[in-house]
């Protein structure tokens, strides 16, 4: 019964990971990346490195931009579907929800504002309809980012983070769904892992690379899943967390009345109006509010940077201000005051939370990562990295142990595992890595120049789908597959010129970063330079083996033609 | 001391508590300190004294952070320190398997 259930494990382990493991890859690679999605984000909009910022004054600096903020032209066409009766024009609609927040790691001020719109939905769960607007503020000129900065895409934040948890597939918001089944199958995947696994703690710390191929392959699988265990466990579970409102919409969907009635509860409980009066009002001085809520902070002894400042019923007598921390001390976020927006007195701390909202808050924060600690941002870094050395060595350990099996059978199986593999691992590093060139390179006033970055991304995975198809051919027949060397080949060559071209275009090179003092640009800079020699070393290990085996083929095939002439 | 020397400090403690949990397995300990003796080196004791060791480091990293923080920080730590182990007790087995081999040969 035991070897059994062991073994319905193991089957469930190999199919389920070969399955949704491509997925997994992305997901685990692009999560990695998204930990440092600021500082991308200022090397790939170099008008924009600059050091971080508190958020300026809102009186002064946030208020007089509102009214020049227009709701986003998609947005509307996704409300105009969701809504019946054609929309008001878009110069009547007024803000009537404000956020602005920055942190530690960000030179910008992001401000997003909320548009009621009067149309009633079609959806009768839905109560009442939103548009929504959004832009960036420079604090140094206290003006919103010009230049066509606001159009440019901001690659760690728009592009590699969305990748993460939603693989830029929107329709149906299928993508989300995706994404929540890859982590699912992570889950089972672990634990089934765990099962299997015979000899957890006698090999815990057993990699034997001189053993043959699949021996050491599978060490290197085992050690990366074992060791990362507790890391790898908690950011799937965080994760799927995240969206479990979305996966189970029981609350939100399927038990409307019963959530009307919790959010009257909740505003009877903290006091913070449910919804607009209806009478317009004069908002009060919300710098006070701000400083107000750091006097508070600066009583409790913790460090008191506003995080983010949002105005709800804004323009209305209703209106209420939140002042977020910016918890650079604590893995939970979540840390606000709330204020009356007529008259500044405070109505409501959040209390400290109960048990239940504590551990959610940590789960969401160690995910998140809001936190200001270098150290920890690394070792999660690294840590998703070791998540996409597990995936990978598991894709390796498919095909070495059956593409022998399936030469003999002339199953073509394990080379198209194999070329899947080489498109998911080399293949993506290969698509970022141009990415991030082509960033450089193409220039600024290019039309869709977003549009153009994004579409070199894709069309050189596919590429990579192509070349790994092409010369996948020798693992049909048992051999190896010389993709891997090649496209690690590409993946060096071009991550030292992405290098290299942004030491043209900006005049930001290591020298300068480092000497300035500008780890945002310096560490993209330095992780891309570590990953061309990782790519090179791997490329130049594989192509010396390769050349290694033609040879001995040719001398055992030699003496076999010989004998055939005699 | 700063943080950045804590986090060091317990970086070294922990990888100095899973050198002591590699070396209670035999096969390890055969393969780093050949056949020597375990005189005093219990598998048994070795563990304990690799458990307080990694209790030890979870301290450290709560004098350099918030314990919800180090609890994080202590956790990845403890994975990067058995990554350590591992890759010493790989390397050690390359390096002291080269020369055994010349000398077959010869």
């Amino acid at each position: 019964m035991r070897e059994t259930f062991r073994q319905s494990m193991a089957y469930l382990h190999t199919w389920l990971g070969l399955a949704l493991g491509f997925l997994l890859m992305v997901i685990f690679f692009f999560g990695s990346l998204s930990v440092f999605d600021r500082e991308i984000d200022r090397w790939s909009i170099p008008e924009t490195r600059a050091p971080a910022a508190p958020l300026p004054s809102f009186d002064k600096v946030v208020l007089p931009i509102v009214p020049s903020v227009k709701p986003d032209a998609d947005d509307m066409a996704r409300a105009a579907a969701e809504v019946i009766g054609p929309l008001p024009p878009v110069e009547t609609l007024r803000a009537t929800g404000i956020w602005v927040g920055s942190n530690h790691r960000d030179p910008l001020v992001r401000m997003f504002l909320e548009f009621d719109i009067p149309n009633k939905p079609v959806d009768p769960n839905q109560d009442h309809g939103h548009v929504h607007g959004n832009t960036a503020i420079d604090p140094a000129t206290g003006q919103r980012l010009t230049g066509g900065l606001e159009d440019r895409l901001a690659i760690g934040t728009r592009f590699f983070f969305p990748m993460h948890f939603m693989l830029h597939v929107e329709w149906a918001m299928l993508g989300y769904w995706i994404v929540g089944l890859a982590g699912m199958t992570m889950l089972a995947a672990l634990v089934s892992g765990v099962v299997m696994h015979r000899r957890i703690f006698r090999e815990f710390f057993t990699f034997r690379p001189e053993k043959n191929r699949l021996r050491s392959t599978l060490d290197l699988h085992n050690m990366t899943g074992v060791l990362a265990l507790p890391f790898l466990f908690v950011i799937t579970f965080s994760g799927l967390l995240i969206f479990a409102d979305f996966y189970v919409p029981s609350v939100t969907k399927l038990m409307r009345p019963l959530e009307k009635s919790q959010e009257t509860a909740e505003a009877g409980r903290t006091g913070l109006p449910e919804d607009p009066a209806g009478q317009p009002g004069q908002l009060a001085s919300v710098d006070k509010m701000m400083s107000d809520a750091k006097a508070r902070w600066a009583e409790r002894g913790v460090p008191g940077e506003v995080g983010f400042v949002s105005v709800t019923h804004f323009g209305d007598v209703n209106a209420y201000v939140t002042v977020g921390r910016d918890n650079v001390d604590r893995v939970a976020t979540q840390e606000e005051i709330h204020f009356n927006g007529m008259t500044g007195e405070l109505m409501y701390e959040n209390p400290p939370t109960r048990p239940i909202e504590a551990v959610k808050g940590f789960l969401y924060g160690l995910h998140f990562q809001h936190f200001k600690h270098w150290g920890l941002r690394w070792l999660l870094f690294v840590g998703g990295l070791i998540g996409c050395a597990c995936i990978a060595t598991g894709f390796l350990f498919f095909v070495e142990k059956r593409k022998r099996k399936h030469a003999a059978a002339g199953s073509i199986g394990s080379s198209v595992v194999d070329a899947l593999a080489v498109t998911s691992v080399t293949g993506m590093l290969v698509a970022t890595a141009t990415m991030m060139l082509a960033n450089r390179v193409l220039p600024v006033d290019l039309p869709a120049h977003d549009t153009w970055q994004k579409s070199i991304f894709w069309f050189t995975w596919l590429a990579t789908l192509v070349h790994a198809g092409l010369r996948s051919k020798p693992v049909a027949s048992g051999g190896a597959s010389s993709a891997w060397a090649e496209q690690c080949w590409a993946v060096a060559a071009l991550a030292t010129m992405a290098v290299l071209a942004n030491w043209v275009t900006t005049g930001d090179h290591l020298l300068k970063t480092l000497s300035d003092g500008y780890w945002p640009v310096a560490g993209v800079d330095i992780v891309m330079l570590i990953a061309a020699a990782a790519a090179g070393g791997t490329a130049y290990v594989l192509s010396r083996r390769s050349q290694f085996f033609t040879a001995a083929a040719r001398e055992m095939s030699a003496p076999a033609v010989g004998s055939q002439n005699v | 001391m700063s943080d950045a020397g804590f986090l060091l400090a317990a970086l070294l403690t922990a990888i100095i508590g899973m050198a002591c949990f590699a070396l209670s397995i035999d096969t390890h300990w055969a393969q780093l300190l050949g056949k020597r003796e375990r005189a005093i080196a219990h598998p048994l004791t070795l563990r304990v004294g690799g458990a307080a060791l990694l209790a030890i480091a979870f301290f450290i990293c709560t004098m350099a952070d918030p314990v919800l923080m180090a609890v994080l920080v202590w956790t990845m730590l403890l994975t990067m320190a058995a990554f350590v182990v591992a890759l010493a007790i790989t390397v050690h087995a390359r390096l002291s398997a080269v020369p055994r081999r010349d000398h077959r040969a010869e």
